[in-house]
Parts: structure tokens; sequence; C-alpha cells
């Protein structure tokens, strides 16, 4: 008997209706992905920053071990990373309970602290060159112009250097924020649901894989659409110089602006570590088993078979998009365009 | 008459060059004192050494009555210098993400921790003072370089410094700026305020300053009034020096300007 042809064979296959009929479910774990992406970002610009700081005052001792830190951290896959923390932190807490007496509970640590401190840490090698490379941007001048007015360093860097070296950062920044949004879907392997899990645990109670994961391809896309947009919009109003003078004729001032530009920016696209996913990673609900925390001196060997994820559900594994966001390619000029002078106000 | 500002043997070197040999220079409150020299001589620095963003390697300042050893200055005597004097830049140096208000407003506010509103009627007067108070809501890079240069001379005088120091305020700028510029420093030298400036402009430093100091090779060459200075040198040096300007050649026209 020859089964069902055309149409209704490919509806069988793959149904557009459930790939749109399942969005809101999908989006029901949305709000763990975005929290979990907007504080990994910002714990990524603290320790960014303070590595930044470090590299550019060479403070000694701490300088090459933050050399160290992000030359290790870009050259080791995010998925890796997400595996040495899980582990990781148990073991260091289990090692300073037993050396220190200390009675911290190893089991009782939520699922989503190694993922913030796992991801925090990945960006935060990312965005502290950013960050260097933007507080060296800002002009020797207006640090000198600030310290002639009598403001201290941290006014100084306060008032002057972070406001001036943000609007040079953010592009670059940004990129980073989407390639987190991106990145939240490998917190799986920690224990977390959000919402690349989410959808999975939706898929496997209809069997419908490929819908799924469509339309959870689709929620990305958009919201690294938003993102950007955002983005771009938030750098716009830190180079409020290119805005009219209120005091000028809006007419001629209009013209001196600089044309409507999308954002985006490839950041070393060939360094980037989540290259090395795809294969490691097979579709798993749940978080790889980690045994019970073992006395020290044993902690290598018990820890080493559960390295690999147990797959339980789908059969499907799940693709990291390696591209930056489908964005229009040119990055906003950094350089400082003076608009046509004369026909502002006079 | 007090004096305001006195440096002693004020020494500076990069590396092994020694660009100030031993200052000894003293600014009267009131008094506007030009300082002219050829390129290189140590003019800038000797005002950066004054403002501290360059640290001296010796020597004693007095400013007003806190007197220091500039090689050894703490951060407390670094401050009081910084904010007791304050520098025009040549090339203005204004923040450039803040309209030409809050250029002013800023030393204020966050330095002096004055309120917003009282900050913002302070500098608008100071804006008034150097003819821009149609230009407040406009960022430096909406403004011509005089506009700038003045903007910047309003900031320096917002918090009231004992001393302004001026190096080369008119030197980046296009002739037809010049002027406006010189203007309004002729009007603050008229009005009282103690001023160090640093210029190439020799007919302005004639007729504005009370005492002219020529520095060459990190060395005051010869010091007295504008007379004293471009008239009758007393050094082979300084004769040399004050032949190579043609005082007339590049007159400004101060008169001209109104603001
Ligand atoms: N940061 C620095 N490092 C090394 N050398 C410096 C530095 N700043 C100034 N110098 C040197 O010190 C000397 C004096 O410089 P300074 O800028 O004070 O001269 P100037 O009299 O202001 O000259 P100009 O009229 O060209 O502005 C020059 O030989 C200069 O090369
Ligand atoms: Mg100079």
């Amino acid at each position: 008997m020859l089964g069902p042809v055309g149409a209704e064979r490919f509806i069988m296959l793959f149904d557009l209706k459930v790939v749109f009929e399942k969005i809101p479910e999908i989006l029901s774990y949305l709000p763990i992905t975005l929290e979990i992406a907007l504080i990994a970002t910002a714990t990524s610009l603290i320790i960014g920053f303070l590595v930044a700081w470090i590299k550019i005052k060479r403070i000694k001792v701490l300088k090459p071990l933050a050399d160290f830190y992000v030359s290790f951290t870009r050259g080791t896959p995010i998925i890796v990373q997400l595996y040495t923390t899980y582990f990781g932190i148990p073991f260091f807490l289990t090692y300073f309970n037993d050396r220190f007496g200390w009675g911290l509970n190893v089991n009782g640590i939520p699922p989503i602290v190694f993922a913030l401190v796992a991801l925090g840490l990945n960006d935060a090698a990312y965005s502290s060159e950013s960050i260097r490379s933007a507080i060296l941007s800002v002009e020797k001048g207006q640090i000198e112009a600030a310290h002639s007015i009598g403001m201290t360093g941290w006014q100084t860097l306060r008032r002057v250097i972070i406001p001036e070296a943000a609007v040079v950062a953010i592009p670059n920044l940004g990129n980073g924020f989407i390639n987190m949004l991106k990145n939240t879907s490998l917190v799986f392997v920690c224990g977390v649901v959000e919402m690349t899990a989410g959808a999975r645990l939706i898929a496997g109670r209809s069997y419908r894989y490929f819908e799924m994961y469509v339309s959870l391809a689709i929620i990305y896309w958009i919201l690294t659409l938003i993102a950007s947009r955002l983005l771009v919009r938030w750098e716009r109003s830190l180079r409020r110089n290119e805005r009219d003078p209120k005091a000028a004729t809006k007419a001629a001032a209009l013209k001196a602006r600089r044309p409507r530009r999308f954002f985006s920016i490839d950041r070393d696209a060939g360094a980037n570590p989540d290259a090395a996913v795809d294969d490691a990673v097979t579709a798993a609900t749940g978080a790889p088993v980690r045994p019970p925390v073992p006395p020290p001196g044993l902690a290598s060997e018990a820890t080493e078979p559960a390295a690999q994820p147990v797959a339980t559900a789908g059969p499907v594994a799940i693709a990291e998009p390696l591209d930056s966001p489908p964005l229009a390619a040119d990055a906003p000029p950094l350089a400082d365009k003076r608009p046509v002078r004369e026909e502002v106000g006079a | 008459m007090t004096t305001a500002l006195q440096l002693r043997d004020l020494k500076k070197s990069f590396g092994s060059i020694e660009v100030l040999k031993g200052i000894d220079l003293d600014v009267e409150e009131g008094q506007v004192v030009g300082i002219i020299g050829v390129s290189g001589s140590g003019k800038s620095t000797l005002l950066r050494c004054i403002d501290f963003l360059e640290q001296p390697d010796g020597g004693t300042i007095t400013l007003d009555d806190r007197s220091f050893n500039a090689a050894k200055a703490t951060k407390d005597d670094i401050q009081y210098m910084r904010r007791h004097t304050a520098m025009v830049f040549q090339l203005f140096h204004l923040f450039k993400y803040k309209t030409a208000l809050e250029n002013v407003t800023e030393g204020l506010t966050t330095v002096r921790k004055v309120p917003k509103a009282e900050a913002t009627e302070q500098a608008k007067e100071l804006l008034e003072l150097v003819g821009l108070s149609d230009r407040l809501d406009h960022f430096p890079n909406q403004l011509s370089g005089g506009e700038q240069q003045r903007v910047a001379i309003a900031r320096s005088l917002a918090l009231g410094p004992k001393v302004i120091l001026l190096d080369e305020p008119t030197s980046a700028l296009d002739p037809e700026m010049i002027t406006e510029v010189l203007a309004v420093i002729k009007d603050l030298a008229q009005s009282g305020r103690t001023m160090v400036i640093v210029s190439h402009e020799m007919n302005f430093v004639y007729e504005v300053a009370d005492k002219v100091i020529l520095l060459d090779n990190g060395q005051i060459l010869e010091q007295g009034t504008p007379g004293e200075v471009f008239d009758s040198p007393k050094t082979e040096r300084g004769r040399q020096f004050v032949s190579r300007i043609n005082l007339s050649a590049n007159a400004y026209k101060v008169g001209d300007f109104q603001i």
C-alpha cells in the first residue's frame, strides 16, 4: 500500500501550523532566557571592566593573570566551560568545606548560578578587550581637561572616561550581548530549563521536534533583531552631540544628520569558541548526571564518567547557528564627524 | 600687591632631557604674565607643571598662602593646585558629549557640588560674559573654533580660579576667530583676573601683559615689562628673538570686535 503523497505527505512530516501554535508556549520560557542573558552580561561588564583596568594600568601580578584568563577563555569552547563550571564549583566548595570547615551546602546551589558564572566569565574575556580599547580611545586632552578643573581620578572616570568609552564600546558589547542571547541555549547542560530546553520538553510531548526547533529559531532570530535595534538606539542616544542643538533651527540642523544605519559588527568570529558545540551536545533535557561529590582525593576519577551528557529525549541534535545575526553589515562609524557648522544656528 | 603664585627653582625633565632648568616666577594678584619663547623652549611644560598635568621634578610652588615641595606634592597639594588654577588649552579640549552649558556646569556640580539650578545660573552668566548666550545647547562639534575656545574660557572661570593658565589659546584658530578670543581674554585682563598666558600673538602680549617672560631652553632669559623685553632686551639671544618679531605685521584688531 502506498502512503500519502505530495502536500499531505509534507504536512504529515512538517506542520507549519504547529510552528506558530507553539510559539506562545515556548515564549513562557523567555523570561528565564532574558534573565540569564542580562545578569550574565552585567557580570561580564563588571569583570570585563576590571580586567581592562588591570591591563591598562599594568597592575603587577594581576596583569599576567588577566592575560592568562583572557587567552584561556577565548581558547576553549563555551560548552567545555559550562561543564568545568558545573563540576568545578561544587568541587572547590567541597574542598573549602573540608579544608576550612565552612558549612556550605554544595548540593543546594541553584543551577542558574552555574550558567551565570560560566556565561559571565566567558563573555568577560571578550568584553574586557572591547572595554580596554574603548577606554584607550578616549583622548588624552579630555582627561587633562577633567583634571584641570579639579576632578579626582574617580570623577574623571565616571563623568568623562566611561561616557566617552561607552559610545565606542557599545557596538562591540552589543554584539557580545547578542552572542550571549544565543549562548543561553547551551545552559541546559547545567540543568537550567530556559527556552531551548523548554522547547525540547514541549517537543517531547508531541513528537513535533522539527516544528518546535523551527519555532525556536524564529524566536531567537526576532529576539536578536529586537536587541540589535534597541542597541542602535541606545548608541545613538549616547552620541548626543550628533543631535540638533535645541536652540538651532530644526531644518538646518536636520541636514547635518548622518544617514540611518543598522547596527552590526562582527566580533572576531574566527576566535569564537562556540563552533565546537554541534557534535558535543546531543539533545538532552536534563543536565548531565553529576555524582554526589566525593571526598577529596577521589574527585578526579569519580567525576570522569559523568562528563558525557545523557541523552534522554529526542533524536535531534542542537546545532548552534554560528553566524552573527543577519543584519546589515556596515558598522556605525566611530569617527566623530563634524556636521556642517554654518547651517547650525546663526 | 600680594603674590598669587610663586615658583622657585621649578625643574622638569623628560628622561634625560632637562626641559625646565629651575624657573623662578612671581605672579602678582591681578597681573597678566605673558610667556614667550621659541618652540620647544618649555612654555607649555611650565604651565602644565603648575596645573600638575606634568609632575615637576623639583622646586617650590606657592599659591596664595599654601607652599609645598613640587617634587613631593601630595594628592592634596595637586588637588589644591588644580582647583585654584584653571587651564585653557590650545586645542580647547571641551568635553565632547556635553553641551556648552554642561561644559561650564561640570566643574561646579561634580567638583564643587553646587546644586544644578545654581550651577546653571552661574554658567549662563559666564557664557554671556564670553558672548555665547545663544549657544548654550550646542555641542563642541557644532561650534566654531573661536566659540569652542570661548566656552573653554568660560569653563575655566567657573571654579573661580586664583590664576588662569592659557597655553596658546589662539594658535589653533583661523585668523578671523583669533580676534574674538583675544577680545575675551583682554576683557578678563581688564577686569583684574590673574593670568599666565603663553602666546605667539606678540602684539597682544605687548598690549595686555604687565610682565613678559622670555623663556629659552628651559630658562628665563629675559623678564620685565613688555617695553623692557620687546624694546630693549638685555641679552644677545633676547635681541635675536625680538628682532625676528615684526610687531606691526601681525597686528590684531581687538578694538573691532564687540561681544
Ligand atoms: N611628554 C613629553 N615627553 C617627552 N618630551 C617632551 C614631552 N613634552 C614635552 N617634551 C619636550 O620638552 C620640550 C619643551 O616642550 P614644550 O611643549 O614645553 O615646548 P613649548 O615651548 O610649549 O613649544 P611650542 O611653542 O612648540 O608649544 C620639547 O623639546 C619637547 O619635545
Ligand atoms: Mg607649547
